[in-house]
């Protein structure tokens, strides 16, 4: 558990540390569904190596990217090998029933590597990057015009800040309560199936029945401190747009024109 | 049972960015049947000492003796039940461990767990509720309908229930009412006493490792800066001082009453039993052993 890199935050100050987060959400999704337009090899190229750029730009190691990778890593092999086997098209090397090994089948299914590649080291780039605080924060103004339909935007933002805050505290907590049961003679991860689901039974109820209590002492807290749902609020972390943010929609624009431009007529 | 860490080095999430230190070098030997209290400044290293004597968690170098078990950084986490039914943990707040459906069943999990037998295991539930307080009209109850004090009671029951050898108990009295504290600290000193169960104390409580230690240990940064008996210990106030812990009250007292130029003899008193004998002197002057 300890090595999953997935949703980890790393303090640093780099460009990418430093960017408006709003903006920050919203490229890399729009980056994300710009890869799917990628189609031949200089497209790939091109998002390839903005990725490489934008990660280097972070000034994180590089081994962290690959940790974030590794876990996908059967996945990623999975579809590949799914796509080299089942696409007929261009020359055919082999074929045997349903399967068979193509030409068409091994280019696509080294676009469909370096798609995933690329997606998942640009989302790992986001949550390194971007403190759990800033994403909420990003997140709640991005809903902003949400507002206008009577969605309960600030009560959303709330929920998912405290949600945020409270990921690490049950986390210890699981491994605390995880130890105590296994100090009492508990198994974890040995057995037949039903006697490792039923292993679970002892973590899962204190940590829901602490989970009720942070909850309620949560809310005295809020009360007492003057927290009204309907009251209307100032914001303490405001969120600044700045020159280096326009530079990047620049270039993130560039981009676009770019893997346009080289896209197979 | 003795345990001995050797060179033992404890990294957190070793090979991540997120890595921590836990121990640095750590090499002591808790005696068989001994009563030792470990004390130091918070995030000093004691709980993670702790979870290496059970061998919860395993150090990334050096070697821990458990009894004739021995845990290298490469032991496998299969077979550690037989280690783990010996060495007895008690968590800090404990009652969050409690989760079954009656105060009884959730004592008898642990016995059951090390493969007693159902009817043996309540027996052993029954008397490990006695000793801790809990009377039969708890047994059927939810332990989610009793009191903090009593929850903590019962968690410590749940591990009395296994009979260990060695019962190592992390500040086991935090946020208990004096009266409760004092029950569970007699306890514990008659199961020392009277069973000669050896007890591993973490506490900020100075008061308790003067009343009860044999032996005590000093940590801070990871380390064991400091061994030996309570009067070792606290025979130098200021060094005390220098790693923010504080002297037991009757030795605080003790200090005062120097201060004003009243002599005391020589070992500093720190219990208020030892504080009674060296003060009667100074009220009968010259029937004691004082000359003045």
């Amino acid at each position: 558990m300890n090595k999953l890199m997935i949703g980890r935050y790393l303090p640093g100050d780099s460009l990418v540390h430093k960017m408006d987060p709003r903006g920050k959400i919203v490229l890399v999704f729009y980056f994300i569904w710009l890869v799917f337009f990628a189609d031949n090899v200089w497209s790939y190229l091109t998002v390839g190596l903005f990725t490489l750029l934008a990660v280097l730009l972070t000034r994180i190691k590089l081994i962290y990217f690959w940790r974030g990778i590794q876990p996908a890593i059967f996945l990623i092999l999975f579809t590949v090998l799914i796509q080299v086997f089942f696409t007929r098209g261009g020359q055919v090397y082999w074929a045997w029933g349903p399967f068979a090994l193509s030409s068409a089948g091994v280019v696509n299914a080294w676009f469909i590597f370096f798609r995933l590649v690329i997606i998942i080291a640009m989302s790992t780039l986001l949550t390194l990057t971007t403190s759990p605080l800033d994403i909420s924060g990003a997140l709640s103004s991005l809903m902003t015009p949400l507002k206008w339909v009577h969605v309960p935007v600030d009560i959303i933002a709330l929920m998912l800040s405290i949600a945020l805050r409270f990921v690490p505290t049950l986390m210890d907590e699981t491994v605390r309560i995880m130890n105590a049961q296994r100090a009492r003679g508990v198994d974890f991860g040995s057995g037949s199936l039903a006697q490792q689901i039923k292993a679970i039974v002892p973590i899962l109820i204190p940590l829901f029945v602490s989970a009720m209590h942070h909850a309620e002492d949560l809310d005295d807290a809020m009360t007492a401190r003057g927290y009204r749902t309907d009251a209307p609020r100032t914001a303490f972390r405001v969120i600044q747009w700045h020159q280096r943010d326009t530079l990047s929609v620049v270039a993130f624009a560039a981009l676009t024109a770019v893997v346009f431009l080289v896209r197979m007529p | 049972m003795e345990i001995v860490l050797d060179h033992v080095s404890f990294t957190y999430q070793a090979g991540t960015p997120f890595a921590g230190d836990g121990l640095k070098d750590v090499s002591v030997t808790i005696p068989d049947g001994s009563y030792t209290a470990i004390i130091g400044q918070t995030g000093s290293g004691k709980s993670t000492l702790l979870q290496h004597l059970n061998a919860l968690l395993k150090p990334t170098q050096g070697t821990v003796r458990i009894g004739d078990r021995v845990i290298t950084p490469q032991t496998s986490n299969k077979n550690l039940k037989p280690l783990r039914a010996k060495v007895g943990l008690v968590f800090q707040f404990a009652e969050n461990q409690l989760f079954e459906e009656t105060v009884e069943k959730d004592v008898a999990f642990g016995p059951k767990n090390f493969g007693v037998p159902a009817a043996e295991a309540m027996e052993r539930a029954h008397h490990a509720l006695t000793l801790v307080g809990i009377g039969p009209e708890y047994y059927q109850h939810s332990p989610f309908d009793l009191s903090g004090g009593q929850m903590r009671r019962v968690a410590i029951a749940g591990v009395l229930a296994m009979t260990p050898e060695l019962l190592i108990l992390d500040e086991p009295t935090a946020g208990l009412d004096p009266k409760g504290r004092k029950e569970l600290m007699t306890l514990f000193e008659q199961l020392h006493q009277e069973q000669g169960i050896g007890i591993v104390l973490v506490t900020h409580q100075m008061e308790d490792v003067a009343n009860y230690a044999e032996h005590v240990l000093v940590m801070a940064g990871g380390q064991v800066i400091k061994q030996g008996s309570p009067a070792a210990i606290f025979a130098d106030p200021d060094w005390l001082h220098a790693h923010h812990l504080g002297l037991p009250q009757a030795a605080r007292f003790a200090r005062l009453v120097q201060a004003q130029g009243l002599p005391l003899p020589a070992p500093l008193p720190l219990t208020e039993k030892a504080l009674a004998h060296a003060l009667l002197p100074l009220l009968h002057p010259g029937k004691g052993q004082s000359d003045e």
